[in-house]
Parts: C-alpha cells; structure tokens; sequence
C-alpha cells in the first residue's frame, strides 16, 4: 500500500556542515509521530523542509506518492502551527480562522460556514470577535490549531506546540490536541524537546540526534526495547550493569524486584539515597561495587536509608543496548 | 527641574518661531536689530495676493506627494528583501541605499544632471521627482525594514503555509502591520523632499519653482520680514501636508481589508 508521507534521504546543509543527514521515515494516513531531539537536533530543519519554508539539499519527500520538495509551500496542501502561534495581530479570531480559505479564493458564505464548524471543533463558540490580544495562551492554541485545520490539510505540522504553555495547560492542550486529531483523522507530526509530551500523544516516535535518525518506533517499543544507549537514556533512567566494548547491559529502575528479607535468587545490597517524589519514590542502592537506581510505588512497602534489602534482575528485563 | 528642562527646550522651538512671526509683521528689518521699528501688514497681504506663491506652494506639495508615493513603492520591496531574506551582496545594497547620507549631495546632483540632460529629464516635474528620491530613499528603506524586522520572518512563513502568495502576503499581512511605519516614513520622506533646495535647482534648472526655490531668491533679497514670512508659509504649509498624510494613509491602510474586499 503507497505510504501518505515519505521521506527519503534528505539532507540539509549549513555552511558545509549537515544539520539533517539522510534523514528517511515515512507515515500512514491518521497517523500521529513525534520528532524528539534536543534543541539543535535538526527536528524543525526536518519540519519546514516538508512545510516548504526550507529546500532540501538532496533527498526526496513523497506526499500520496507525488514528489513535493521543490514545490511552493503554498501549493503543499500542509497546515503547519508554529511554535509562537503566530496569529495575525490585526484580524480577529474568525478572519484568523479564516485566513488559508480567504486566500485561496474561496467564497465568503462557505468561509463562514467551514469557519464556525472550526470554531466549535476547538470550543472556542462565540469568540470569534475577539483579536488575538484578548486571548489566553490555551485559547491562542486552538485559534491556531483552527486556522491550520481549515483547508483539511493533508499533514498538519505542530512545531513545539507546548513549549509556551504552563505546566498544567500543557497537559490539557496535549489530549485536546490529541482528541481533535483523531476526530479529524488528520496525519500529524510534531516536534518536540519533551520526552514525556511525545509519549504520551503519538503512535510512533523518530528520535533524532546532530541530523541523524536513531530509533524509530512506539514508545512502548522505545523505552522497553532500545536498540543504543542514546535512546535508552533518551526516554528513561536506566541502570547500565555492564559495559563491553561494542554494547552495554542495562536494566531500567521498575524492572528489578525489590524484597526487605532474603530470597531465592535475590541479592543483598544497601539503600544509600531516598527521594520522595509523590505518587513514587526512587531509591538509590549499593549492589556489589554498583550503585543502582531503582523505584517504588508510594503505596507499596518503603524502605529506609542504610537499610539492607534483596534485589533480582530478571535476564529478560536485562537490555543490550549498542554504544553511539 | 524636569519643568526646567522643558521650559528650555519650548524656548528652544517656539521662539524662533515666535521671531519669525513678529519680524513677518514690519515692513522691513535689518540686522543688528531684534526689533521693528513699526508694525506693518503689507508683506502678508503682498504675500496672499501673490500667484507666483501660490503656484509654488502647489508645485511643492504635488512634487514632495509625488516622491513620497514613489519612494513608498520602491522602498517596500527593498524592505521586505533586505529584512525577511539572506542573499549575497546584502551588504553593499545597504551601504549604496544609505550612500546619499554621507556623499555630498551636491556631487550627486551634478551627476544626475547630466545623466538628466541626455534623458531628457531636465526642467520637469518627472525629473524633480525622480532626483528627490536618491536624498529620501535611505529614510524610507531603513524605517520599513527596521518594522519588518520586528514584526519578523514568521510571520511571512505562517502566511505562506496558509496558502497566501507573496503579493496576498504583503496586502494582507505587511501593510495593516506596518501602518504606523508607512505613515513615519511617508512624512519624513515627504518633508526631506519638501526642504530640497539644490537638486530642485539644478535638475528643475530653475523653471520648476518649489518654495525653497522660492525662499532662496527671497533670501537673496536681502529684506528679513520677507524672509520671515516665506518661512512661516514653508513651516505652515509642511504641517498642513503632513496631517493630511497621516489621516489618509490613517484610513486607508486598515486590517478590514479582509472583510471589506
């Protein structure tokens, strides 16, 4: 079956150095994926070279089978939601909304109409009279999300989407968007610094490192099957228990089974570090000459400093994991 | 001591103006005095009646309106190149647009007036026009482009992503933005035009009167009344042009394009 999107091979230079290096992935239709990289990762460079706000160098990007990387961003039917949001501070939020329809020529009644169906999507009923300046940063979001939503773009491209949200408007906005996605199936692909965002709204997760792609995969498959050491730290606390030339061992902190008295299989080691963190609490443990982390549920039996205590590493949660 | 300050600077401004009003109402005044004898109204009322001032008030305003359109067009798209794009060359673009700030107008003036000679330019309000936008144009380019910058390259790329061309782009999005931009450099290219006096004389040869060409001729007569009152007339009608300026393009430029196209 022809893929929605793919992208093949593209490179983008600056000054002589790759900032994206044969960067190749591809997506279904409906489908929701992450971008996750730290900041200079290359993740946006990937972002507006499908937008078309950058050409590749070289390299190939296939939106339903057609080659798009040398056509104008506005003959791409993708809608991209920048990371400032970007509303126009003149227009008010129905002219906002409206704005990619306008543009194309199409007329005034059919605006309006497709222009409140958006408004509801987004619940901002209502508003539609308001300038941008009068809005919150959540109701500056769905304006936003709205605006690129209405031409029923092909992709959608959600830059940073969160990352000028506080904390608890974050966690709303991040299954808003989520929600609307689904309802409007729309292909996604988002780009963010934050681990705990991009496992919590996508299907897949392409981690990126100084351009290059390092893992693809879902992130129960990331965290649980790491292929290197890049990603394993990348999506979690992990305890490295051996290392070897080519590859480490390592297991993650929930994985080990942890027991007050002494049992079959169980060795003994020694709490040295506590942290109470609310729902969890992690410890850190002397085994051997290894000090390990390792964490409990709040509500399940808690251990004091210096304590001894038995732990067992199941060969099955132990990983190898490839050096970069 | 911030009234203080201030006092200073109204005396600085007003008085002399104040001057210019006074020595306009003698019949004639020279220096070493501050004072007139006498007070006369026959210099204002010579003036009022006088066509040839009148033609030049208007050959002034159409000329100065004239290159402010001009300037406007050509200094948007340098704006836009220069603030929202990276190319080769960019540099020297800037230093030959702010080139007529630091080289002598007058060397500029005789270049263009042979150049004007052999197009056929010279002795008409087309070529005053075009000569005065070599002086205006840095004011323009840099005003513009300095409020491009601020309003930043993302907003182009939003614009772009939602479909828009670069044409509906500066329609819909630049010009309502840059309003408050557009009507500062339209006055100020409007007023550096209008105080022109070198370049009007040499490409207009004399036959395009402008009220600085007018006020010269006055100076050279040597009467400080005169002189005084033609000032008044020059401050005056620059105040008057540029208020109307600023209500037009005011009206004009707004963000109800949307709904009103």
């Amino acid at each position: 079956m022809m893929k929605h999107l793919e992208i093949q091979e593209i490179v983008k230079k600056y000054n002589g150095k790759p900032v994206v290096n044969h960067v190749t992935f591809d997506m279904n239709l409906g489908e929701f994926v992450s971008i996750l990289g730290k900041s200079g990762s290359g993740k946006t460079t990937i972002l507006k070279m499908i937008a078309g706000t950058i050409e590749p160098d070289s390299g190939g990007i296939y939106l339903l089978g057609k080659e798009i990387s040398r056509v104008p961003t506005q003959k791409r039917n993708i809608a991209m939601v920048f990371q400032e949001y970007l509303l126009f501070p003149h227009l008010n939020v129905a002219q906002n909304i409206e704005f990619s329809l306008k543009v194309r020529g199409i007329e005034k009644n059919e605006r309006t109409k497709r222009m409140f169906e958006l408004l509801e999507l987004v619940q901002l009923g209502g508003m539609e009279k308001r300038f941008p300046h009068e809005l919150s940063g959540g109701q500056k979001q769905r304006v936003a999300v709205a605006r690129a939503l209405i031409s029923k773009p092909d992709i959608l491209l959600l830059d940073e989407p969160f990352s000028s949200l506080d904390f608890n408007l974050r966690n709303e906005m991040c299954s808003f968007i989520k929600s609307i996605q689904r309802e409007t199936k729309t292909t996604t692909i988002m780009v963010t610094h934050d681990r705990e965002e991009a496992m919590k709204i996508s299907d897949r997760i392409v981690i990126i490192d100084e351009g290059n792609i390092v893992q693809i995969d879902t992130p129960k498959g990331l965290y649980n099957n790491p292929t290197n050491m890049f990603t394993a730290e990348f999506m979690g606390d992990v305890n490295i228990l051996k290392r070897e030339e080519e590859f480490s061992y390592m297991i993650r902190p929930e994985a080990m089974s942890v027991s007050s008295f002494r049992k079959e299989g169980f060795n003994k080691s020694k709490v040295v570090e506590k942290t109470f963190l609310g729902s969890s609490i992690h410890y850190k443990i002397l085994w051997e000459n290894t000090f390990l982390n390792i964490s409990g549920m709040n509500n399940s039996e808690e251990y004091s400093l210096g304590q001894e205590i038995y732990i067992n590493l199941p060969d099955e949660k132990i990983i190898k994991v490839k050096h970069c | 001591m911030r009234k203080f300050i201030s006092i200073i600077i109204v005396m600085i401004l007003i008085v002399p103006v104040l001057a210019l009003l006074l020595w306009s109402f003698s019949e004639m005044i020279s220096w070493p005095k501050l004072l007139p004898d006498e007070f006369s109204l026959r210099i204002w009322s010579d003036l009022i009646k006088s066509k040839e001032l009148l033609k030049s008030i208007i050959t002034s305003i159409l000329i100065s309106m004239g290159v402010a359109i001009v300037v406007l067009f050509i200094s948007m798209p340098a704006a836009i190149a220069l603030s929202q794009f990276e190319f080769k060359g960019k540099k020297i673009i800037w230093f030959l647009i702010f080139a007529p700030l630091i080289i002598p107008s007058v060397s500029t003036a005789i270049g263009m007036h042979i150049l004007y000679l052999k197009a056929g330019l010279t002795d008409s309000m087309l070529g005053v026009v075009l000569a005065h936008i070599i002086p205006t144009i840095p004011y323009s380019v840099k005003i513009l482009s300095f409020s491009l910058e601020l309003i930043g390259k993302g907003m182009r790329e939003q614009s772009e992503v939602l479909g828009a061309s670069m044409l509906q782009t500066i329609v819909y999005i630049y010009l309502p933005n840059l309003k408050p931009a557009i009507i500062l450099s339209s006055i100020l290219v409007f007023i550096v035009s209008f105080s022109q006096y070198l370049i009007t004389f040499l490409i207009g040869g004399g036959l395009i009167k402008t009220l600085p060409i007018m006020l010269f001729q006055v100076i050279q007569n040597g009467n400080r009344a005169e002189v005084s009152s033609y000032s008044l007339v020059f401050i005056i009608s620059a105040l008057i042009a540029t208020y109307f300026i600023e209500r037009i393009l005011g009206k004009n430029i707004d963000g109800k394009y949307m709904i009103n196209i």
